[in-house]
């Protein structure tokens, strides 16, 4: 390895220790949870996976510590974060594996990728047994993923802010709510703590109006609000939602879900005074105008077939089941099975094309995001009016996103870019389930629903299905939860440091 | 922006709405009626010879047994949700958990309900079984007739296996170990470079 070359690694390698390491750091929260609850086993499997974890972890930080004070290039720290969640992953799976919960290591890998990216497909055997320790640590890892374990990282644990900006990006965000990334970083954390609040107590109120006891009824309420806040749609008990057979809990997740789904950009501008944005958003305004085609659409199909006896029931499994998808959540009060064989062909359209639309930008939710498909309708307008008018006139499109900005040709490339990458990815990763003997449809509907890391199953993804499967759909959470350029700008660095050596 | 397009989202929300409340009450009237119907009343030699059904049985031919009595077996598990003088209980038969809604007096005040470090009571209930339940918002749920416990539950302590109180404390050990050595390196971590 070349001067320059073992220069980069190490660079890069000291943060990404340091990320690990205080993966290692919050497996304590669940331990406690185990001791506080007598699950005496489970308490060993994270004292074992935590100090794995800071022990390896620490060690390649101090090894490489010396480096830290380097500037890192756009590659570098893009790397860091592609880097951060493969190894944050591998570490993170080890309690889960070793709590006896899984089938295999790839098992407890596919989960805990899917926590990260706040997917919400599991493969964890016999959940309603699950103990609560480990069931904080599925939850916790949601949440965690929901803001970025690298935003979280440049929050609280890296000092100095060297190449601070490409690693926030990597991580699929781009917006600085202040002018200083790490404080940024800081604002995205206390957003999300003062919902934690918020949103516990809500939803422990609401556990407690379902029949829960006062003690399961806040524990219930915090892992159901960290998955609700991080559009992640974990749940602790296999039924997800329809185990709590209520209507005010169905409510109350899809207020905090929708709310998660928001642009934190947007929760600054109206935590700081400026309300009106809400309405003025071009996300907003996107978002609204899908979520209402699409419920119109889904809710002709629902009837068409006679689903649903009323229309209550139509709000409670047909639009819970399409805002969850439109939001990336995954919360589900259907069996998987019963898209399959009651939503029909229209419902069915309305909510893979809502999951693959996703929520907003710099949120915890994924998908294409509404503030990109705005971008190109609205530069798709512009080119259309263009026609019409005289070759000598400029069109100048403005758009509100935050602030009034000019539409260029730079941000229209940038939202196709990856509009295009999304759908070049749920392309492949549908034909992937087609090799495997996946019927189309139902192929479609998994990949979108792990393309936009939503969490809806039509029932493919089960501890069953082909490794080969398990694999392409973890790698496609991964892609899609970075955003694609991490991964590639990882990938383009091993082949380049491949050819030099 | 205009003002016009200030409250588009509010327009069209309540657009929605509208339209769907419109549709809905153009369905009710019609094709889903005789699907209640068919639940209200299933015919008699359906209510007294109910037929034995799994949770998987239900889930894929769940048009077939809508409205049908079935006798459904499985563990109580997580909660038991008191609603007034009835109760969700959740039963799960392995492959899946099934909401059952039951007469409180129906189920037994001490029943065991599995989670972790418990099996639950294992219930066989005679139920009828609502595809969409217009009684609760659309469930997939078992409304009880009768239920009774075949097997009771019991705690089931899990092991606490040699190798993990090794691993655990051993691991943990190095870490303080580590962090002792280190302590002057660790510090410089966290300042400023």
């Amino acid at each position: 390895m070349t001067d320059r070359t073992g220069g980069r690694f190490a660079a890069v390698a000291y943060p990404v220790g340091l990320v690990v390491a205080g993966l290692g750091a919050l497996q304590w929260i669940p331990l406690v949870t185990a001791l506080v609850r007598g699950e005496w086993t489970i308490a060993l499997v994270f004292l074992t996976g935590s100090s794995t974890t800071i022990l390896c972890g620490g060690a390649v930080a101090l090894a490489f510590a010396r480096h830290r004070g380097r500037k890192l290039g756009w590659s570098e720290g893009m790397a860091v974060t592609a880097l951060s969640w493969f190894f944050g992953m591998l570490f993170c799976a080890l309690p889960y594996y070793l709590s006896g919960g899984y089938l295999s290591y790839l098992d407890a890998c596919f989960d805990v990728m899917s926590g990260l990216t706040t997917t919400g497909l599991t493969l964890i055997q016999d959940l309603d047994h699950v103990s609560d320790g480990v069931n904080m640590w599925r939850h916790l890892l949601t949440w965690l993923g929901g803001q970025g374990i690298v935003v979280l990282a440049l929050a609280f644990l890296f000092k100095g802010t060297n190449g601070a900006y490409k690693m926030y990006v990597g991580e699929g965000k781009d917006e600085r709510l202040t002018p200083n990334v790490v404080n940024t970083a800081r604002s995205i954390w206390i957003i999300s703590l003062v919902y934690l609040g918020v949103g516990t107590a809500a939803l422990w109120g609401a556990g407690i109006v379902a029949g829960l006891p006062p003690g399961r009824a806040f524990l219930h309420g915090l892992w159901i609000f960290m998955a609700a806040w991080s559009t992640g749609g974990f749940a602790p008990m296999s039924q997800n939602i329809l185990y709590y057979h209520s209507l005010v809990f169905e409510v109350t997740t899809a207020v905090f879900f929708l709310i998660g789904s928001f642009n934190f950009a947007l929760h600054y501008a109206v935590l700081s005074g400026q309300r009106s944005e809400i309405r003025k958003n071009l996300e907003t305004v996107t978002f609204s105008i899908t979520v209402v085609v699409l419920t119109l659409v889904a809710s002709a199909g629902l009837m068409r077939d006679g689903v649903y006896p009323d229309a209550i029931a139509l709000f409670r499994k047909g639009f819970y089941q399409l805002i969850s998808g439109h939001t990336t959540t995954g919360f589900m009060t259907v069996y998987a099975r019963q898209f399959y064989h009651e939503w029909g062909d229209l419902a069915l359209f309305a909510l893979i094309v809502a999951m693959l639309l996703g929520g907003s930008a710099c949120s915890t939710a994924g998908g294409f995001k509404a503030l990109r498909v705005g971008i190109i309708v609205k530069s798709f307008a512009r080119d259309v009016r263009k026609l019409g008018a005289p070759e000598s006139m400029v069109t100048v499109v403005r758009i509100h996103h935050v602030r009034d900005t000019q539409l260029d040709d730079a941000s229209i490339r940038g939202a196709m870019l990856i509009v295009f990458a999304y759908i070049a990815t749920f392309s492949a990763a549908t034909l992937a389930g087609m090799l495997y003997g996946i019927p189309f449809a139902q192929s479609a509907f998994e990949s979108a629903s792990v393309t936009g890391n939503v969490g809806l199953s039509i029932g493919v993804t089960a501890a069953s299905m082909p490794d080969g499967l398990k694999i392409v759909y973890l790698v496609t959470m991964w892609l899609a939860r970075l955003e694609f350029l991490s991964i590639l700008a990882l990938g383009a660095t091993l082949l380049r440091n491949g050819r030099r050596r | 922006m205009s003002r016009a397009s200030r409250s588009l989202p509010l327009v069209l929300v309540l657009a929605a709405a509208a339209t769907t409340a419109l549709l809905v009450g153009l369905c009710t009237a019609g094709g889903t009626v005789a699907a209640s119907t068919a639940a209200a009343s299933p015919t008699a030699a359906e209510t007294f010879t109910p037929a034995p059904a799994s949770s998987t049985d239900l889930i894929e031919n769940a048009d077939a047994y809508d409205g049908r009595t079935v006798v459904f077996e499985g563990e109580a598990i997580g909660d038991r949700l008191e609603r007034g003088d009835h109760v969700w209980v959740n039963v799960s038969d392995g492959a899946n958990a099934v909401g059952v809604w039951a007469p409180a007096s129906m189920l037994p005040p001490s029943l065991v309900l599995g989670r972790y470090g418990v099996v639950g009571d294992r219930l066989r209930i005679v139920a009828v079984f609502h595809r969409a339940c217009a009684e609760h918002g659309g469930d997939f749920d078992l409304h009880a007739l009768s239920a009774e416990v075949v097997s009771a539950g019991r705690a089931t302590p899990p092991p606490v296996p040699w190798t993990l109180l090794v691993a655990g404390p051993g691991t943990f050990l190095l870490v303080v170990t580590g962090a002792v050595r280190f302590r002057k390196r660790i510090r410089l971590l966290f300042t400023k470079s």
